[in-house]
């Protein structure tokens, strides 16, 4: 099999198999989550594939057309990063369809819930196999989607909605920056596909300005997607969203994405001198603040939330200070991460499901019972905390030896970074103590006991393995130093140094020690205290501001729209007509401002048609004047019935039948109404006036209305077309329609789309009469409110969850 | 030249503005019905002079006739100005049943009242 | 509308209701060529059929018609979407016409075209759409209940109801409680 058929096994497998079970939700039911599990298996298998068939290290381009001629195409790059975040993806997606098969209780949704998942599974691997930019864009709006849908998989639950909600819009608003800074980097270089920009690089010289302002709009893009500063509220409030969502998306995959989107723009961006200061100032301010957010949390996803949102800072920072040549432990750090949180993650939602309870506050001494689930809690714990024997002990190492060389390299922003990471260090220690103690250790409250129930040992497979994988890793860095060396990726990684346990007294292991003493010291003080002091300042919940932002949002647009579109036509008419003078007015000040046209005008009179013209005249100003409506009826037919006989004083016997008609008709018609309403109507219309000022700007606007179409009328006849279009239709009415009447012919025949469009808008007109005439019975409620019902634009304003 | 249809147009325009701007709503009625009748007259003034020219039934090409292409779009509009006016008709109507009233001002007033 | 009772207002309006089709017919027929077509025959058609229900009632008129106004519309419309449609089957352009040419014994030179029979779809619409209109204010005027009750069954959807039910004559109708008085 050709590498191609893998890979896009991999990306399609998640993608059909979630319509799949969305159409056979009646038939699967439960059992929809092992098929989800099939197609993650299947993908971890073919990415598997591709990476055998490839020579690694080294990158492989598939491309399929879509829109060639605008440089988009379906095309994919498989290289070292794209595979590496493709096997974290799809190999955290099988553990997690795993425990998702066992945590979810009977009779929830679970054909959407492995559709939604499937769906994004599937959006993650295109991201981050995407060749192409807009391509990418797609995927990348694809997988805010699916978390949508997700987040708001309780969607009876108000703060899920909400939850919901504002990750979309931000994720989403966000990715539209970035589709901007992609289509900038296009249009400078030419080019859509990552793996030739790769070769030919960006022309940053020439265009420097651009540039910057295009990676700053992706580096947003990535921000948003990566909950970083001042984006970082939605997280949290993501976490409504079931366990294993939580554990899939906002930990391990796709809040990853601005990491990973990091890399991939790193090779382009990283000589900007904006790209380290923008990454590191706003990541490494992140990573602080959001660690110290998880220390002042009580709920337990919202800890994790705050830590996973801290961890993306120090990722996305850390590309920011890269060299130039590549990051060196990028893929460590990042699988550190994924190893831990998403164990974590499990570990939590296996202890709110077996208490029912969140709280950590409330929670304690469960090693009793769970034993499995705390070694596993301790052993997840002890990674974030980097103590000896874990993978986190590693990166830590790691991580303090290059800050350390960043703050000989970078200077300030070097002694910045060092101290931001030694302080989300030292805070980190603390809530990870926190977690396990708090939940495992120390006395059991009496609650516990009344809700408890044993998780089923299934359930405790998957957090086990992640732990072992940091345990296994920590204790033998040598295995992932060869996978990380096979996936390194010119420009944006190089090979690691050697791992080892132990590098002997080094300044590092000093600092390190002491950290993990001071943060020891730290959750020693905040039990002592009894975590009294510790809540979020409400300053820093942009949740509350974003969502009143909305609210005002829209009760802004809603001023605006009924400031401009009154529902009342005494308002809106004056309104329309008001324009439509100023508009005519304006077109005579700008071209005819000398009115030159009226003197070519001819001063002769036709008298017959003086004469009927002024009885028209006379018969309108009389439905004017006159005050019964009947009369003004009157005056009105005769007015019609003399138009009829203008037409035929311009030769057009057509128009004077169809005139006549016409008007018998309307005649008839609006005697009917006329005829429906009661006198008492009529009479309350008379004593019914305007106010003066309204009166006053009646006048004026009929009298320069009528000024205006007087001076139009002149302007366009005064200097008619030598040829009009209508000769053309006189000479070939006889050869090519074959009748002699030229109006019929251009009816029927050389405009008949015209008249079958003009007969298909009578239909419609008889069908809206029809309408009107059958109404919505109300409710007594809507009687109450009124003849209108309430007034507004159909949009309610009651706010949600009061 | 068309002086007195310039004069006639115009007049029709003035009239109808001034009937539509009216709160009475047989009033606005009235005044979409002269509107319609002031547009088709804009429209037939573009088919130019009719002095001296036949109808357009062609029994001689080289005579000289009027334009028939406004007379052809005129006949529509008349036609679609029909079903206008159908609607507008109805719809007074189902307005007079819904609010008991055909004056915007009074329905408004009366709705005022009630908030 | 009730019928007027006069037995000669009923018969002449019966003569002029043929008279009136016969000559719409006329005028559609030589609409090609003369002035005349579809709009203006469909309008003195509906006129005539006002006209029949001023003379002999709407009731009577329904009984007779049998056919509801607003399907001839739709016929009409059916027909000139298919005369438009029909050229583009056989390869030609959209509403293409076509006609054909024979000498006839009594009218002489006689040429039909596909042309006509779009102008009769017109004329059907319009027939339709007219007299619908009209029909149907007519009948609301004399408060029988909006639409006819066959009527509503066709057109209401199950969300709505007729305007009348909820609407009582008394107060929508000062004037005809007074004529009763």
């Amino acid at each position: 099999m050709e590498l191609s058929f893998y890979l896009y096994l991999a990306i399609l497998t998640p993608l059909i198999l979630s319509a799949v079970i969305a159409l056979a939700s009646p038939v699967l039911k439960e059992k929809s989550g092992w098929v989800a599990l099939l197609s993650a298996i299947i993908s971890v298998g073919s990415i598997l594939m591709v990476a055998f068939k490839m020579e690694l290290p080294g990158s492989v381009v598939v491309s399929t057309e879509w829109i060639p001629s605008l440089g988009i195409n379906f095309s994919f790059l498989a290289d070292g990063i794209s595979l590496f975040f493709g096997l974290i993806v799809s190999v955290i997606g099988v553990l997690v369809i795993f425990y998702a098969i066992h945590y979810l209780d009977r009779g929830t949704r679970h054909a959407r819930f492995y559709s939604s998942l499937l769906l994004f599974m599937a959006a993650m691997l295109g991201t981050v196999f995407s060749n192409n930019l807009i391509l990418l864009f797609c995927f990348w709006e694809l997988t805010g989607l699916a978390s949508f849908l997700l987040i708001g998989f309780e969607f009876q639950d108000s703060s899920s909605r909400i939850g919901a909600r504002q990750a979309l819009l931000v994720t989403s608003s966000t990715g539209l920056l970035l589709l901007v800074g992609f289509i900038m980097v296009a249009q400078v270089s030419g080019s859509m596909e990552i793996s030739e920009l790769l070769t030919s690089g960006l022309p940053l010289e020439e265009h420097k300005g651009w540039l910057t302002a295009a990676m700053c709009l992706v580096v947003l893009g990535a921000f948003g997607k990566s909950a970083q500063f001042p984006f970082h509220f939605w997280l949290p409030n993501a976490m409504a969203a079931p366990t294993p969502v939580s554990a899939y998306l906002h930990s391990a995959t796709m809040v990853k994405l601005g990491v990973f989107l990091c890399a991939r723009v790193f090779p382009f961006f990283m000589e900007l001198e904006l790209w380290p200061q923008l990454l590191a100032i706003v990541a490494f301010g992140t990573m602080v603040i959001a660690a110290i957010f998880a220390l002042l949390s009580h709920d337990l996803k919202a800890i994790l939330a705050y830590s996973t949102i801290s961890q993306l800072g120090f990722l996305i920072g850390y590309y920011g200070l890269g060299p130039v040549t590549g990051v060196e432990y990028d893929y460590l750090h990042i699988l550190n991460h994924v190893f831990f949180k998403g164990s974590l993650f499990m570990v939590v939602g296996i202890v709110a499901h077996a208490t029912g309870e969140r709280d950590i506050r409330k929670l304690g001494g469960l090693m009793k019972r769970m034993p499995l689930v705390g070694i596993t809690c301790l052993v997840a714990a002890a990674t974030m905390a980097g103590f000896p024997g874990t993978t986190g002990f590693l990166s830590k190492e790691m991580m303090l030896k290059e800050i350390f060389d960043a703050m000989g390299s970078h200077g300030l922003l070097g002694l910045y970074a060092t101290i931001c990471v030694i302080v989300m260090s030292v805070v980190k220690v603390a809530f990870s103590a926190r977690i396990f103690m708090n939940i495992f250790m120390g006395k059991e409250p009496d609650e516990i006991g009344h809700h408890y129930h044993a998780p089923s040992f299934a359930l405790q497979v998957p957090p086990l393995i992640l732990a072992a994988c940091a345990f296994i890793g920590g204790v033998l860095p040598i295995i992932m130093e060869k996978a990380f060396a096979l996936l390194t990726v010119p420009g944006i990684n190089i090979a690691p140094g050697h791992l080892v346990i132990w590098h002997g007294f080094t300044p590092e292991l000093v600092i390190s020690t002491s950290m993990v003493i001071v943060g020891l010291v730290l959750y020693w003080v905040g039990q002592k205290t009894n975590w009294r002091w510790a809540d979020i300042p409400k300053t820093f919940r942009f949740d509350f501001a974003f969502e009143y932002g909305l609210v005002a949002f829209s009760k802004a647009t809603k001023l605006i729209t009924s400031g401009l579109s009154s529902d009342r036509p005494m308002n809106y008419l004056p309104m329309i007509f008001a324009f439509l003078i100023g508009l005519f007015a304006f077109f005579f000040a700008q071209h005819f401002s000398s009115l030159d046209f009226l003197r070519v005008v001819e001063w002769k009179i036709d008298y017959l048609r003086a004469f009927v013209a002024a009885l028209i005249a006379l018969a309108v100003l009389g439905a004017l004047i006159l005050k019964r409506w009947t009369t003004q009826l009157i005056s009105l037919s005769i007015a019609g019935f003399l138009t009829c006989f203008y037409f035929v004083l311009y030769q057009a016997p057509d128009l004077a039948l169809t005139q006549i008609l016409v008007e018998a008709v309307t005649l008839i018609m609006i005697l009917l109404l006329l005829g429906r309403f009661p006198k008492s109507a009529e009479r309350g219309e008379v004593s019914k006036r305007c106010t003066r000022t309204r009166q006053t700007f009646n006048t004026v606007a009929a009298v320069s209305m009528g000024v205006l179409m007087t001076l139009f009328v002149l302007m366009i006849t005064v200097d008619p077309h030598p040829d009009p279009i209508g000769n053309k239709f006189l000479q070939q009415t006889v050869p090519l329609a074959e009748g002699s009447n030229a109006v019929n012919t251009v009816l029927v025949d050389f405009r008949g789309f015209d008249t079958m469009g003009e007969i298909a808008v009578l239909v419609i007109a008889m069908l809206g009469c029809l309408g009107l005439l059958l109404r919505y019975k109300r409710t007594e409620e809507e009687y109450k409110a009124g003849p209108m019902g309430p007034p507004g634009f159909g949009i309610d304003h009651r706010e949600e969850g009061e | 030249m068309q002086i007195e249809t310039a004069i006639l147009v115009g007049i029709l325009f003035g009239c109808a503005t001034y009937m539509i701007l009216q709160t009475s709503f047989v009033r606005i009625l009235f005044g979409f019905v002269i509107l319609s009748n002031a547009a088709n007259l804009l429209v037939l003034s573009m088919s130019g002079d009719p002095t001296g020219k036949s109808a357009p039934i062609v029994r001689d090409p080289n005579a000289l006739m009027v334009d028939p292409l406004p007379q052809a779009l005129i006949l529509t509009a008349i036609v679609i100005g029909f079903g206008m006016t159908a609607y507008l008709v109805l719809l007074l109507y189902r307005l007079f049943l819904d609010q008991k009233t055909t004056n915007a001002a009074e329905m408004y007033a009366e709705t005022e009242q009630e908030h | 509308m009730n019928a007027p009772n006069s037995f000669i207002f009923q018969a002449v309006v019966r003569l002029i209701f043929f008279l009136i089709n016969i000559f719409a017919v006329y005028l559609l027929q030589r609409g090609h060529n003369w002035p005349g077509g579809g709009f203006i025959a469909g309008l003195a058609t509906a006129i005539s059929l006002i006209l029949l229900s001023l003379g002999i009632g709407l009731k009577s008129l329904h009984r007779i018609m049998k056919i509801d106004p607003a399907r001839i519309a739709f016929t009409g419309l059916t027909i000139a979407v298919l005369i438009g449609v029909a050229p583009v089957l056989f390869g030609h352009a959209f509403l293409e016409h076509f006609s054909v040419h024979f000498q006839s014994p009594i009218l002489g030179e006689v040429h039909i075209g596909t042309a006509l029979l779009f102008d009769s779809g017109v004329y059907l619409v319009v027939v339709g759409i007219a007299a619908k209109i009209i029909f149907v204010l007519a009948k609301s005027t004399q408060g029988l209940g909006g639409l006819v009750r066959e009527e509503q069954r066709r057109y209401s959807s199950v969300r709505e109801r007729p305007i009348e039910e909820d609407a009582p004559d008394e107060q929508m109708e000062p004037e005809s409680r007074e004529r009763k008085q």
